[in-house]
C-alpha cells in the first residue's frame, strides 16, 4: 500500500449574518477511507464541490483534518516527526487546480523549477544537471526552453497548467496528485500528457490520484475510479465496472450527462445518511449503503 | 446579411520579448452575428484569451493593440477612453474570465462583489440589488445561495467560484457574454445546467456569447458557428456542423481526430 487514507473527516465552520450571529457548518470531507496501491491510478470524480480539493490537501498535510490518519508507505505522516513528512513531501506531489495562484507571482519561471528541487538537494545537486531536468521536463509537456525569464502571469492559462506539472515531475515523486491538471489543454496536449503520464507509471512506477471531471481522460489514465458525493465517497471500483456497471444513482447521473449534456432533472433521489458505509457488491465493485 | 453584435477586423496584438516584438494574434478577423453563440477552439498557447482581453481592453501592459478594429454596436472599441470602457465593460459585455481568481478581490464576499457590479451598473435599490444576486447565484446552481453570499473567494471549491463568476459576469443582462473555458471545473451534471442556462439567456434575453474552450463535445452542442485559432492566427471558421463534418484546415483535422 503507498497511501492509505483513514476515516478523515474535516467541517469548515462559517460565520454569518451581519454580526456573526449564526454559525453554519460544511462537512468538506465526511469519514473517507481510500487506498491507493502502488501502480494502481485511482480517479477521483464527483460533484464540484464535493470535497476532492479538500482531501487532496489533507494528504499533502496542506490541510489539517479534524479526524483519522494518513499512512504513507506504512508511516503515519499525521503524527510524528518532520523527517517522516519530509520524506513524504519529497515523494508526493501535487499539480493544483488553480495554477493561476499556486504559482508564485513574483518568481521567474526559473526560480519557480529550482524550488522544485529543494527536498531533493542530495541528488540534484549540480546546476547543470537540475538545467538538464529541467529541460527534460519542459519537453515532455511541450513548452519551449525559452521561458525561464518569465513570470508566470506572462502565460496561456494552460501553458501555466503546464509549468505546474513541469514542476511536479522533476523529483521523480511516488505519488503525484493532480487537480483537473489538464482541464486548460487542448486536446492533442492532452493526449499527449495523457501519454506522457502512462509512460512515467510504467517507467518510474508512478502513482496517480486523478482528480478531474472530464471522464474521459480518467477513463484512460485509472484503473480504479472513487465517486464522490457531498463529502462521501458513495462508491468505488474499476473503472470498468463503473463505466459498464454504474451502482449508486449519482454516478448514474453523472455517467448520463456526460453523454448527453443535458441535466438530469428530478432525478433519482440520492439517499444519505451517517450510518451508511462502504459495502462490497461483489468483485470489489463497493458501494455506499 | 445578419447584423453582427461584434466584428473583429484584422487584429493584431504584440508582446514585446527583450528586444524583440512577437505577435500573438496576427491579423485576426472574426465577427458574431446578432443572437448567435460562437465558439473559439484552438491550440493552447494560441491567443484565444488574448482575443477575448481585446474586446473589453483589459490586456496586460506588456501586450499592445498594434492594428485593426473592433467593432461594438458599429463603433471602435479601440477608440474608447477608459472611462466609457468601464461602462461598457460589465454592462454591455460580461466576462468569465479563464481564471476565477482573477476575477475576485480575496478580502471581499463574493455576494458583495456581485453586488457592486449591480450597484455600478444599474439602479435597483439595496433591497431588490440583495435580492436578484441572491437570484442568480441559485440560477448558477449554486446550493445555499445565502450562505455563498456571504462566503471569501477562498472558501468555495474551485468549481463553485466559477459559477460565482458566471453569475457576475451575467448580472446586469449583457448583450455579449465572452465566456472564457466557463466549465473547465464543472462536473458533467452542473455543466449541463450551465449550458441549459447559456441557451436560455441566448434565447430570452438575446445574449450573444464568444464561446472559448477546448470542450469540443460543448462546442458542437451549443455554437451555431465555429473559429478554430492556432498560432495567432484563426485558420478555419464555419457552420458548426459542417466544419465538425468536413474540415478543410489540416489543424482543425487533427484536433478533430483527438477527440
Ligand atoms: N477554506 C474554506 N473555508 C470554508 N469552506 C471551505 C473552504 N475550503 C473549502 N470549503 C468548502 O468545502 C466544500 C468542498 O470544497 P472542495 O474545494 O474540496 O470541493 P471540490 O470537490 O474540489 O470541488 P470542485 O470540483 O468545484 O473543485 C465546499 O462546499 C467549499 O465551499
Ligand atoms: N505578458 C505576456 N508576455 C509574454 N507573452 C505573453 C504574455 N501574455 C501572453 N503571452 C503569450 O501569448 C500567447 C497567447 O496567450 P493566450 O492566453 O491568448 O492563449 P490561449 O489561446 O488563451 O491559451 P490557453 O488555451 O492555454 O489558455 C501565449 O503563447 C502566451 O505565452
Ligand atoms: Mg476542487
Ligand atoms: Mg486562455
Amino acid at each position: 500500500m503507498l497511501l492509505e487514507i483513514k476515516n478523515i473527516k474535516k467541517s469548515f465552520y462559517q460565520k454569518t449574518g451581519v454580526f456573526g450571529e449564526n454559525r453554519s457548518c460544511v462537512k468538506a470531507v465526511d469519514n473517507v477511507d481510500l487506498v491507493i496501491n502502488q501502480g494502481e491510478n485511482i480517479g477521483l470524480v464527483g460533484e464540484s464541490g464535493c470535497g476532492k480539493t479538500t482531501l487532496a490537501r489533507i494528504v499533502l498535510r496542506l490541510l489539517k483534518s479534524d479526524s483519522g490518519s494518513i499512512l504513507f508507505n506504512g508511516v503515519d505522516i499525521t503524527k510524528g516527526s518532520s523527517a517522516k513528512l519530509k520524506h513524504a513531501r519529497r515523494n508526493m506531489q501535487m499539480v493544483f487546480q488553480d495554477p493561476y495562484s499556486s504559482l508564485d507571482p513574483r518568481f521567474t519561471i526559473e526560480n519557480i523549477m529550482e524550488e522544485g528541487f529543494t527536498l531533493g538537494k542530495g541528488e540534484w545537486c549540480s546546476k547543470s544537471t537540475r538545467r538538464e531536468r529541467i529541460f527534460e521536463t519542459f519537453a515532455a509537456v511541450n513548452l519551449n526552453r525559452d521561458i525561464l525569464e518569465r513570470y508566470p502571469h506572462e502565460f496561456s492559462g494552460g501553458e501555466r497548467q503546464r509549468i505546474a506539472i513541469a514542476r511536479s515531475l522533476v523529483l521523480n515523486p511516488k505519488l503525484l496528485i493532480l487537480d483537473e491538471a489538464v482541464s486548460s489543454l487542448d486536446v492533442i496536449i492532452q493526449k499527449q500528457i495523457v501519454d506522457l503520464l502512462a509512460d512515467l507509471r510504467k517507467r518510474y512506477d508512478l502513482t496517480y490520484l486523478f482528480i478531474s471531471h472530464n471522464l474521459k481522460v480518467v477513463q484512460k489514465i485509472c484503473q480504479k475510479i472513487a465517486v464522490m458525493y457531498k463529502g462521501k465517497i458513495v462508491e468505488l471500483a474499476s473503472a470498468d465496472d463503473i463505466f459498464k456497471d454504474p451502482l449508486h444513482p449519482y454516478t448514474k447521473e453523472l455517467l448520463a450527462a456526460s453523454v448527453e449534456y443535458r441535466s438530469v432533472k428530478g432525478s433519482a433521489k440520492i439517499e444519505f445518511n451517517d450510518e451508511m458505509r462502504l459495502v462490497d457488491m461483489g468483485r470489489n465493485h463497493f458501494l455506499l449503503k | 446579411m445578419v447584423p453582427k453584435i461584434i466584428k473583429i477586423q484584422n487584429l493584431i496584438v504584440s508582446v514585446k520579448q527583450g528586444e524583440q516584438s512577437k505577435n500573438i494574434v496576427d491579423k485576426v478577423s472574426l465577427s458574431i452575428a446578432e443572437n448567435s453563440i460562437v465558439g473559439l477552439v484552438g491550440g493552447s498557447g494560441s491567443g484565444k484569451t488574448t482575443i477575448g482581453l481585446s474586446i473589453i481592453r483589459l490586456l496586460a501592459a506588456a501586450l499592445k493593440i498594434d492594428g485593426g478594429e473592433i467593432l461594438f454596436e458599429g463603433y471602435n472599441l479601440l477608440t474608447y477612453s477608459g472611462s466609457k470602457m468601464r461602462e461598457i465593460r460589465g454592462k454591455k459585455i460580461g466576462m468569465v474570465f479563464q481564471e476565477p481568481l482573477y476575477a475576485f478581490n480575496p478580502v471581499f464576499r463574493v455576494g458583495e462583489q456581485i453586488n457592486e457590479v449591480l450597484r455600478f451598473h444599474t439602479r435597483l435599490d439595496v433591497n431588490k440589488r440583495k435580492a436578484k444576486v441572491l437570484e442568480l447565484i441559485d440560477m448558477v446552481g449554486l446550493p445555499y445561495p445565502d450562505k455563498i453570499y456571504e462566503n471569501y473567494p477562498h472558501q468555495l471549491s474551485g468549481g463553485m467560484r466559477q459559477r460565482a463568476m458566471i453569475a457576475q459576469a451575467i448580472a446586469t443582462e449583457p448583450k455579449l457574454l465572452i465566456a472564457d473555458e466557463p466549465t473547465s471545473n464543472l462536473d458533467v451534471t452542473v455543466q449541463a445546467k450551465i449550458i441549459e442556462l447559456f441557451q436560455d439567456l441566448n434565447k430570452k434575453l438575446n445574449l450573444s456569447i464568444l464561446l472559448i474552450t477546448h470542450d469540443l463535445g460543448v462546442v458542437s452542442h451549443l455554437c451555431d458557428s465555429i473559429a478554430v485559432m492556432t498560432n495567432g492566427k484563426i485558420v478555419e471558421t464555419g457552420k458548426t456542423d459542417e466544419v465538425m463534418r468536413s474540415p478543410k484546415d489540416k489543424y482543425t483535422e487533427a484536433l478533430l481526430s483527438c477527440s
